[in-house]
């Protein structure tokens, strides 16, 4: 590995925990830095309480929603870059191929109609899937599968989706579910910043990613395409049926709670890709970190940036729209 | 001593009563540079991609090193046979010595990743191929040459017995493809694969370089044995619809390709 990419691997691992701890210390409600230093020395048993208030805005608000970011940046930026590899397509994500609209879908569905009980995950996991079969079926079916295919079925099936989505809070037994399901679908970390939900997250998310990472090199011998990858003795479908599932388990994990996210997925693995080459054996590892570095950063925007919290869905897409014109410029070169 | 590939009545379409393929038949006889050469449409793409269980025939079998090639795991033939695809398709940009060692996908499971033992095997196929000195560009910066030769390590790295090249030196120049076929020719006669095939638009080329050649048309093989044997005019002129004629060079002879036929 070149000096170069050593030093950019390096320093996005080590942005994260960084990022992450000075994130602790960012929030509406003042709290001194020495104040939020003695909570965290509390929390490792080191001092004594620095009072109760203190406490629950640090460990019991900023803490999980930090992690709460970081793990969703995680599970965006993993499935995009493993999406893009195994539909060798650099435009896509979970976004725009519609995986994270329906997962979305299948979320409200369940938060409108289901007993609180039921868990959430698991409708959103099946219309994730349903979703992004249907995309493919419809790029591949119709459009020979090429990437402009696979973008613009992800339009049709989007579309669809926020359709049936409409209709779901059309629906709505009561106003005060019509109210959670608007808010919660404009993406916003806050809802998600309770340990316990925290732990649900990382639930899906941790196997998917470390199975996501073990496949790393498997997903460059699918970017080679079916053919090539079948002489080399790799069973395409097999393989991509596997990263599919993943992926939309990784949507739905995190759409669940924090709602529809774009562009973080498309983005972090080409930032990623510039900085260390595109061979998945770094992209899938540094998609993991700087994912957790740029979700991190990006909700530290919407907690401080106004008066008011901004939902983290229009924040991402915002920084998105710009940064996606700039690495189209840099990185279109080196796709063909 | 038994060929390391024969393929018998293979019978192939893309659209049902439509076939490409025909009851196609040929042999790879051992240590040769096997050429299959016929015009455009002619079915030789189709034929490789049998070869390599890419595509189910309707009929017909391949023998790969005595076996039917239906009872051999795909991983396992890929460590038997090393593919060159005509055109490569990468979106992404890898580096060399990354893009060589994706051809040791055969020597892993699912969940393996290329190790020490891979880097040099991949290595050791880019020494065989003289691009030692592009292993640490991207696949993307090489020139036309420069990325066949990267495909043929790459196939070389699964260290395969027999190699299949689907038109190795189309769009190449007059340097590059002679570098091809010389170092094809050099993979053979070191006995580092056992068998080469490969699809050939160009019959002058053929007769230059290949040791056993079969001609593909309208989906069947109509001649098939040495080249001074199948690349007369007569069948060429049947198959390509055009004069050549046979000129000695050097003790051998080549077949020029003149005009269109009837002109």
């Amino acid at each position: 590995m070149s000096p170069r990419r050593g030093l950019a691997g390096f320093l996005t691992v080590a942005s994260t925990p960084l990022v992450i701890l000075l994130s602790l210390f960012l929030g509406r409600y003042p709290l001194p830095p020495g104040r939020v230093l003695d909570c965290l020395a509390y929390a490792l048993h080191l001092s004594h309480s620095p009072g109760e208030a203190a406490l629950a805005i640090v460990l019991l608000y900023r803490a999980p929603r930090v992690v709460a970011a970081a793990v969703t940046g995680v599970a965006l930026s993993v499935s995009g870059a493993a999406l893009q590899s195994m539909l060798r397509n650099p435009l896509v994500d979970t976004y725009i191929l519609s995986i994270a609209a329906g997962a979305g879908f299948g979320a409200a569905l369940a938060l409108a109609f289901l007993p609180p009980g039921f868990p959430v995950e698991l409708l959103a996991f099946a219309m994730a899937l349903a979703a992004f079969f249907t995309v493919l079926a419809i790029a591949w079916g119709w459009g020979g599968g090429s990437i402009i295919a696979l973008v613009l079925s992800g339009v049709i099936v989007n579309a669809f989706f926020s359709a049936m989505l409409s209709l779901v809070k059309y629906f709505a037994p009561n106003p005060h579910k019509l109210a959670s399901i608007v808010y919660w679908l404009m993406g916003d970390i806050g809802q998600a910043a309770y340990w316990p939900i925290v732990a649900r997250m990382l639930a899906l998310t941790l196997p998917a990613t470390l199975i996501l990472l073990a496949l790393r090199w498997r997903l460059n011998l699918l970017s080679l395409g079916d053919e090539e990858a079948m002489a080399l003795g790799v069973n395409p479908a097999r393989e991509r049926l596997i990263v599919a599932v993943l992926c939309a388990l990784l949507a739905a994990a995190v759409t669940s709670y924090t709602g529809i996210i774009g562009w973080v997925g498309l983005i972090v693995p080409h930032i990623v890709r510039l900085a260390t080459g595109s061979d998945n054996r770094r992209v899938i590892l540094y998609s993991v970190f700087a994912g957790a570095t740029y979700m991190v950063l990006a909700d530290d925007l919407a907690r401080t940036l106004l008066p008011e919290e901004l939902p983290i869905g229009v924040l991402t897409t915002l920084m998105g729209a710009p940064l996606f014109i700039y690495l189209l410029r840099r990185a279109g070169r080196v796709w063909r | 001593m038994t060929s390391p590939l024969v393929a018998e009545g293979l019978e192939y379409g893309y659209a049902a009563g439509r076939p490409v393929l025909a009851g196609a038949g040929f042999t790879a006889p051992s240590g040769m540079l096997t050429c299959i050469l016929g015009p455009n449409g002619a079915g030789k793409t189709t034929l490789l991609r049998i070869i390599l269980r890419i595509l189910e025939p309707w009929r017909g079998r391949v023998t790969i090193c005595g076996r039917d090639w239906r009872t051999i795991p795909r991983k396992m033939l890929a460590r038997l046979v090393g593919y060159v695809p005509q055109s490569t398709q990468t979106v992404f940009s890898y580096r060399v010595i990354d893009y060589i060692m994706m051809g040791r996908a055969p020597y892993h499971g699912v969940l393996g990743v290329p190790g020490r033992r891979d880097e040099e095997a991949a290595r050791k196929a880019a020494r065989l191929l003289g691009i030692e000195e592009l292993l640490d560009r991207e696949v993307t910066e090489l020139s036309g040459g420069q990325e066949r030769l990267a495909v043929i390590a790459r196939a070389l790295a699964q260290e395969p017995r027999i190699l299949v090249l689907d038109e190795p030196t189309a769009h190449l120049d007059v340097a590059n493809r002679i570098r091809v076929m010389e170092t094809l020719k050099t993979l053979l006669s070191r006995r580092i694969i056992e068998a080469a095939i490969a699809t050939m638009h160009d019959p002058t080329t053929a007769c230059l370089y290949c040791d056993h050649t079969a001609i593909l048309h309208k989906g069947r093989v109509v001649a098939e044995g040495p080249p001074d044997e199948t690349l007369t005019p007569r069948i060429l002129a049947r198959v390509y619809g055009v004069e050549f004629r046979r000129v000695p060079l050097d003790g051998r002879e080549v077949v020029i390709p003149l005009r269109l036929h009837g002109r």
